[in-house]
């Protein structure tokens, strides 16, 4: 049975954290969410059945009629339609758009629906602003679960990162068992996020089955997607991926902006999903932006995070000369306001990297300590920093990094960007590879 | 096959790989921050486990001989075993390096840092255990009208108002703790000893691994506790389930000794100085 949700009904799925970059401090902003108890994507009927084995499986394995509507896919791409999203987007609508998409003023988004031959119909959601995009995805998938009466526990069934040219990419999906109209049936959403120019596209089908086709088809759209009033662009842009044991779980996106006065403002982005648990899937998602001197050191920086839709931190810092710095903002829902006093400026991202290229191309010295201003591990302090080159060959220099007792081991280039690296947490591994890089920072 | 059964995980709400920032220069010392949430479920040799689950070798050992046993003589191994051991003895234990990879240590039952001493800290409101703040003090007047000021009533009301036992939120001061009512091993640690501070008792939070017997066989996971002051001593108190669990062993690797906003970093130091694998020795009868 095919659903056609009103759009007001459906918005309200749609959650999100809104990141405002380019303001003075960042603001992130829980999106309301009235409607997150009903849902207009319906469990499959044509999935009902005795399905007891699903939940109880050590290793998933599913029985054989679930397994047959999970391997379902359709041509319904074969339908294709270009559309102008006002003054914000051009973009390639996989399957068959049903209806003109709408722009929604409060959520500051477009919505469309497109028919791509599956039962439900694949809804999507394009920002206008930037938003934290993982925990948007995740968040999204979650209530519309929540829509229904919830029989046994959501499983987690599958994810998926990566990034394909430049455009960073989640794939989620859930399995839950759920009650409706007494009847118990299998529920299985799955969506999929792409960020592009720091704006969010998001895409859900809540059915079971029609992942490759899902897949194909978002990226289809993301491919096209065109933004037309897009910001400046970045003067230098790189992604690197993000592995725990191997296995893609986020990535960390840099920008660097050169300014006229010849200062230097760097934008990081980074998101992580993967499970903790067999039940469900952990976000964590922070944003730095530091603006610089031309020699590199931090003049005021903003730094926000969130985790699992709940704001974790979001503060400001200010250089106020002679040698004091403040820091005002909340951390995990509480004001702050530090006053940091220092003998030393701290350096910025853009300082660390002239540090580092110093480093790489002097025959002599090998080490360098700087101190730095780290958020994420303690925004009421400046930490020192160690960089130690272990070797040096072209473009493969061997470098440690130490931040307080941190230790980390990356292979660089020659320009002083990393290639990858690793840190090790007992037996927890995470590593990065450089996936994407364009533009040039001198 | 799950690295716990999943009954178990709900009632411990044990998080062992604490959240982790990382920072190896990309284009900058910051470029690779991250967050990394309390717990990672990932596949390894085809199998889901949780990564917090360290491998541990114990052939020779059950629940009962772990229930019966007043010390654990442990073997764990380590990059950096020089390090550890000094961290270790830092806290009173008895360690030492045997090779290049691996030091010996031994455990007691309701082992507890040497200190016997409190200091001023352990009775002070701080950033993370922030007893200052209006829903801690609500929570605290209510023990208070109670008459709940022992150990184990405070211990039971942290295990109650946690009613979400979850590992999705990453490391929580104890006003969040108390506005959210989740978390798992660490939010029950920070909300207890917080609680106890609140009560003019002196505690302090515990991040460390705890080895134990289960249906399946000895495991062993990171963890987080409480120790509280009273009577002129330290105890070792646990408000998750693994609490009530008579085989558990707690090892101890470090005290959150910064309280402040810079907490994380304290969590890392602590949180590199794990075992990547732990070996069961010897267990000494009571």
């Amino acid at each position: 049975m095919r659903t056609t949700a009103s759009v007001f009904q459906y918005h309200t799925l749609f959650s999100s954290l809104v990141k405002l970059r380019y303001r003075g401090l960042v603001i992130v902003l829980m999106a309301i969410c009235a409607g997150c108890t009903t849902s207009a994507q319906r469990p499959d009927s044509t999935l009902a059945g005795t399905i007891d084995s699903v939940f109880t499986a050590s290793d998933r394995e599913l029985p054989a009629w679930l397994q047959a509507a999970i391997k379902r896919e359709s041509s319904g791409l074969r339908y294709t339609r270009g559309v102008k999203l006002g003054d914000h987007y051009e973009i390639t609508v996989a399957g068959k758009l049903l209806e003109q998409p709408v722009f929604e003023r409060d959520g500051n988004y477009w919505y469309l629906q497109s028919d791509i031959g599956s039962d439900q119909l694949l809804e999507c959601i394009v920002y206008v602003d930037e938003r934290f995009a993982f925990d948007t995805l995740n968040t999204t998938l979650g209530n519309m679960i929540e829509g229904f009466e919830i029989v046994e526990e959501t499983a987690i069934s599958g994810s998926q990162i990566s990034v394909d040219r430049g455009v960073p990419i989640a794939f989620v999906e859930y399995i839950s068992r759920v009650k409706v109209e007494g009847e118990l049936q299998i529920y299985m959403p799955k969506g999929m996020v792409a960020i592009k120019d720091d704006r969010t596209l998001i895409c859900v089908l809540g059915e079971a089955g029609y992942r490759a086709t899902f897949d194909r088809g978002f990226r289809k759209m993301v491919e096209s997607w065109k933004i037309l009033d897009a910001g400046e662009t970045a003067d230098y842009r790189e992604v690197q991926l993000i592995e725990i044991q191997n296995t893609p779980v986020g990535y960390v996106q840099i920008q660097a902006f050169k300014r006229d006065d010849g200062g230097v403002n760097v934008f990081s982005d980074n998101s992580m999903l993967f499970a903790n648990g067999p039940s469900r899937y952990q976000v964590a998602e922070t944003f730095l932006a530091e603006y610089a001197s031309a020699d590199g050191a931090l003049e005021s920086a903003h730094s926000s995070a969130v985790s699992n839709g709940l704001e974790q931190r979001s503060v400001r810092l200010e250089n106020t000369g002679s040698g004091t710095l403040s820091v005002t903002g909340t951390i995990q829902g509480k004001e702050v306001s530090f006053a940091i006093e220092t003998a030393q400026n701290p350096q910025s991202s853009w300082g660390v990297l002239q540090t580092y290229r110093q480093l790489i191309g002097n025959t002599g010295e090998q080490r360098a300590r700087i101190p730095v201003w780290s958020p994420d591990v303690d925004p009421s302090a400046i930490v020192d920093s160690e960089v130690t080159v272990n070797s040096r060959s072209s473009n493969a220099n061997r470098i440690e990094y130490a931040l307080g007792p941190i230790e980390s081991r990356g292979v660089f280039d020659d320009r002083g960007s990393s290639l990858s690296g690793s840190i090790e947490f007992g037996r927890l591994k995470v590593a990065s590879r450089r996936v994407f890089v364009e533009g040039r920072l001198d | 096959m799950h690295g716990l059964p999943m009954a178990h995980v709900n009632n411990t709400s044990c998080d062992l790989q604490r959240r982790g920032v990382l920072s190896f220069g990309l284009l900058s010392a910051f470029a690779l921050t991250s967050a990394l949430p309390a717990v990672v479920y990932a596949r390894e040799d085809n199998h889901y486990r949780y990564l917090f689950e360290l491998p541990i070798t114990a052939a020779s050992f059950d629940k009962e001989s772990l229930e019966s046993a007043s010390t654990l003589r442990l073997e764990l191994q380590h990059a950096r075993p020089d390090r550890l051991v000094r961290q270790l003895e830092s806290l009173g234990l008895d360690a030492s390096q045997v090779r290049a990879d691996a030091l010996h240590v031994v455990v007691a039952r309701q082992q507890v840092l040497h200190n016997n001493r409190t200091q001023a800290r352990h009775r002070q409101p701080s950033f993370v255990l922030d007893y200052d703040q209006p829903i801690v003090d609500a929570e605290l007047t209510a023990l208070r009208r109670n008459k709940a000021a022992g150990i184990d009533a405070l211990r039971d009301r942290v295990a109650n108002r946690i009613t979400t036992k979850s590992y999705q939120r990453s490391f929580d001061i104890a006003s969040r703790v108390l506005a959210t009512g989740e978390g798992d091993c660490t939010e029950h640690a920070v909300l207890l000893a917080t609680l106890s501070r609140g009560l003019d008792l002196p505690a302090r939070v515990i991040i460390g691994v705890v080895v134990l017997g289960l249906d399946s066989g000895v495991a062993a996971f990171g963890h987080a506790w409480t120790e509280i002051y009273q009577e002129g001593r330290w105890h070792l108190v646990d408000a998750t389930s693994v609490g009530d669990d008579p085989s558990a062993f707690y090892l101890p690797v470090g005290e959150l000794s910064n309280e402040g906003p810079g907490y994380a970093l304290d969590l890392l130091r602590i949180t590199m100085n794990y075992p990547a694998h732990v070996r069961l020795l010897h267990a000494t009868p009571q």
